[in-house]
């Protein structure tokens, strides 16, 4: 069970409390492992997300638990990154990708020598690219996610659950079980790496429609997240805008009353921090994130450390944004940290101002939700820790405006909350479908439904498999799960790696059919099998009789008798 | 994120993941995509058509129906499908579009938050339903009025559908009428 709040610890006291701050991490990638080649310039994105982000994070919960700092933060860290995150394979990956870059820094410390301020720098990349080897290895163990559970079970960080590939539920095949085998196996994945049941649940892109709150309620989540339009276009309208959650119409299975809470995202609060204009992010003390010397230095220099031999990111960059053009200033470590206390102080400020006056207007407390994606600090954005360091800091010793929760603290502190349906949405571009549905990616629905409905049937049809078709059907299922991650969806509509996401769903949905092929003729081919669980590993508890527990569970029963959440 | 030399790899692999044109299984589904527009895509096999003149010269229609009165007793204001009869025309108002056999489009809505379904079939003299969709309704796209429940405001409205390029509007009449070759679709 999530940790339990005391309500006059950390300054939770209601009347006391003008507002509430309720931020959001969620870590996100998609499964990308590819043992069958030495290195695959993809899975960087992993390397570079622990470096940059993952184990940052990690370092500021320490130092706010070493300095006694009170802190309360939210995080999805979905199935597909905690697998990745937990297989050997790719952490040995890992293990030799930082080492290498430790590697590089110091050829980089050699070569600044004469010039004081780049070697500086480079210093600065070699301790840096150390500590991430060491922490790594020495401090988490290999295993970031045990290391983030630790901090839920302390009762700082509360982490939430999400959909078994990050599949957008929306666009799933309409009347069958697609969205509930995602939420299933999210569920399930959630249970064996923290160890408990989850109470919230990320919906991938905050991707809304119903019934997703009726098959979120059934499988006993008191709440989600959502887009702002979520709860502003709700019906009956919401009284308190995206500043309170609202309580979904569908009750809980066992009839204890109003089914899960939704807390939408706060639009002021985002902008502030996403906008590529406005946003803090931009700012041109700031570390520039392209200005790389993968494609700064000498070819043959760099080479070693480049994959595929293609110039690329190595994380060593030197520069800051300095302005619009492309004429940049060399990075400043203390200007650029001075900026990110300055941003929180801002962006605390401006809580507590929208706090005061959303106050005056409401019941209780106003509660700002603020989701963020995890990669962001960090990796796109290299002071975010820092400023999300100093902003928890200031919370707690600058300010009595402003207490940081989480959506289940709220719960716990409010049990009287608005019913109603919450509109379809998302956070996509446009606040709807689009981003996973336009000309670009349309044409994967009739194949993955396909997909869904061959697998569906089988799973139906065939009674005391033997243990060779039972492997067969779940890797057809693992198969199919991994072709419904919306990252490929998302990746055809941005025009970035297309071709790797056509590749991906085009391979899954083919391995996919042919091992139902197979099942259905009796022809499973056992080392082609083997092949594929060995590469495609994902969930290896994974069984695919979850199809039939899907089907099986009506609208009207449920497996979990949670606590209420609304009277 | 780094660029990717992906291409070397997909020429080494030597296979062919091409995904086929057609399954075996006859569909129609709806997406939807935003609070005006409804994606759909079907596909009929060949041996769910029967032999008709229609299908000899190819006149499939895709009908859209404008779900504003629940069918079948739903309750609730929830919607139901059109059953596959001509029974359903009396009831709903709808629009007609040309298509072909395998393909997909995007169906603008001129008024967002309504719920829809769709027939594929053949049109001679009468509408012969060879598929039915499954029923979707857009999101609202406003924040609700003060009176307005969750369940929707009920009673007929206006034409609905809206087909063409930007700026070409045609708008389907209520009692359904095929629409004109001005369409913007999306192929497959």
């Amino acid at each position: 069970m999530v940790a339990d709040v005391n309500a006059t610890e950390g300054g939770l006291d209601v009347t006391e409390t003008t507002g509430y701050l309720s931020i959001i991490l969620h870590a996100h990638l998609p499964f990308i492992r590819h043992p069958e080649y030495d290195t695959f310039l993809e899975e960087n994105w992993l390397f570079e997300a622990i470096t940059d982000c993952y184990i940052p994070l990690l370092d500021v919960f320490a130092g706010l638990a070493r300095d006694n700092v009170p802190w309360r933060l939210t995080m999805s860290l979905t199935p597909p990154l905690a697998a990745m995150l937990t297989d050997d394979l790719l952490m040995d990956r890992y293990d030799k990708h930082i080492a290498a870059l430790v590697d590089l820094a110091e050829r980089e410390v050699e070569r600044t020598r004469s010039d004081p301020p780049l070697h500086r720098l480079a210093c600065m990349y070699r301790d840096r690219f150390a500590h991430s080897l060491h922490a790594f290895n020495d401090v988490h163990d290999r295993n970031l996610v045990a290391a983030f559970g630790r901090w839920q079970r302390a009762g700082q960080l509360e982490i939430i659950a999400s959909a078994a590939t990050h599949g957008y539920l929306p666009l799933m095949e309409p009347g069958l079980a697609g969205a509930a085998t995602q939420i299933d196996v999210g569920i399930e994945a959630y249970r064996r790496a923290f160890g408990q049941e989850p109470a919230g649940f990320w919906l991938p892109e905050c991707g809304f429609n119903p019934p997703l709150d009726s098959l979120l309620a059934d499988r006993g989540i008191r709440w989600f997240t959502s887009e702002s339009h979520a709860v502003l276009h709700a019906r009956p309208r919401p009284p308190h805008g995206v500043h309170a959650p609202i309580v979904c119409p569908r009750p809980f299975a066992n009839g204890a009353g109003s089914g899960p809470a939704v807390f939408p995202r706060d639009t002021e609060s985002s902008k502030q921090v996403w906008s590529a204009t406005e946003g803090y992010p931009g700012d041109y003390d700031y570390r520039d994130f392209y200005r790389d010397i993968g494609f700064d230095l000498d070819y043959d220099y760099v080479r070693p450390w480049l994959k595929a031999d293609v110039r690329g990111h190595t994380g060593v960059k030197y520069y800051r944004i300095t302005g619009p053009g492309a004429d940049k200033q060399l990075y400043e470590p203390e200007a650029a940290t001075a900026k990110a206390a300055l941003h929180a102080g801002n962006f605390m400020f401006n809580r507590e101002v929208q706090a005061r006056h959303l106050r005056g207007t409401m019941d209780r407390p106003p509660l700002i939700v603020a989701p963020y994606d995890a990669e962001l600090f960090g990796h796109w954005w290299f002071e975010g820790p820092q400023w999300l360091d100093f902003l928890i800091r200031k919370i707690a010793y600058d300010q009595t405006t402003l207490r940081l929760i989480t959506p289940s603290d709220y719960l716990a502190m409010h049990t009287q909350n608005h019913r109603a349906q919450p509109s379809p949405s998302s956070w996509g571009y446009g606040g709807y479908n689009e981003v996973w549905l336009n000309e670009s990616n349309d044409w994967i629905y009739r194949h993955l439904h396909a997909a869904e409905r061959t697998v569906h049937t089988l799973a139906m049809r065939i009674q005391n498999p033997t243990p060779l078709v039972r492997r067969a059907l779940t890797q057809a299922l693992r198969e199919l799960l991994l072709a419904q991650s919306s990252d490929w969806a998302f990746i055809m509509s941005a025009d970035t790696h297309v071709s790797y996401a056509v590749r991906r769903t085009e391979k899954h949905l083919t391995h996919c059919r042919e091992l139902c092929r197979q099942v259905e003729t009796d022809s499973v081919d056992e080392a082609g099998l083997a092949d594929l669980e060995s590469r495609h590993n994902i969930f290896p508890w994974l069984d695919y009789t979850v199809l039939r527990d899907v089907s099986a569970t009506s609208a009207t029963e449920g497996r979990h008798a949670p606590t209420p959440v609304s009277v | 994120m780094s660029t990717s030399p992906f291409e070397h790899t997909l020429a080494s692999e030597g296979r062919s993941y091409a995904l086929p044109l057609t399954y075996d299984h006859s569909f129609l589904t709806l997406l939807p995509k935003d609070p005006h527009c409804v994606f759909a895509q079907w596909d009929i096999h060949e041996s769910h058509v029967p032999s008709t003149p229609a299908k000899e010269a190819g006149a499939f229609v895709l009908r859209m129906y404008d779900i504003h009165v629940p069918l079948n007793g739903a309750e609730n204001g929830e919607a139901s499908a059109p059953s596959d009869t001509n029974s359903a025309a009396d009831v709903q108002p709808f629009v007609d579009f040309p298509v072909s056999p395998r393909h997909s489009m995007y169906i603008r809505l001129t008024e967002p938050g309504r719920t829809v379904a769709a027939q594929l079939g053949l049109l001679d003299e009468e509408f012969i339903p060879l598929l039915t969709s499954n029923v979707v309704t857009t999101p609202p796209g406003r924040p609700a009025h003060a009176d307005e429940s969750w369940r929707g405001a009920a009673g007929a409205r206006g034409p609905m559908f809206q087909v063409g390029p930007a700026g070409a509007h045609w708008r389907g009449e209520s009692r359904g009428r095929a629409g004109s070759s001005d369409f913007a679709w999306s192929r497959t």
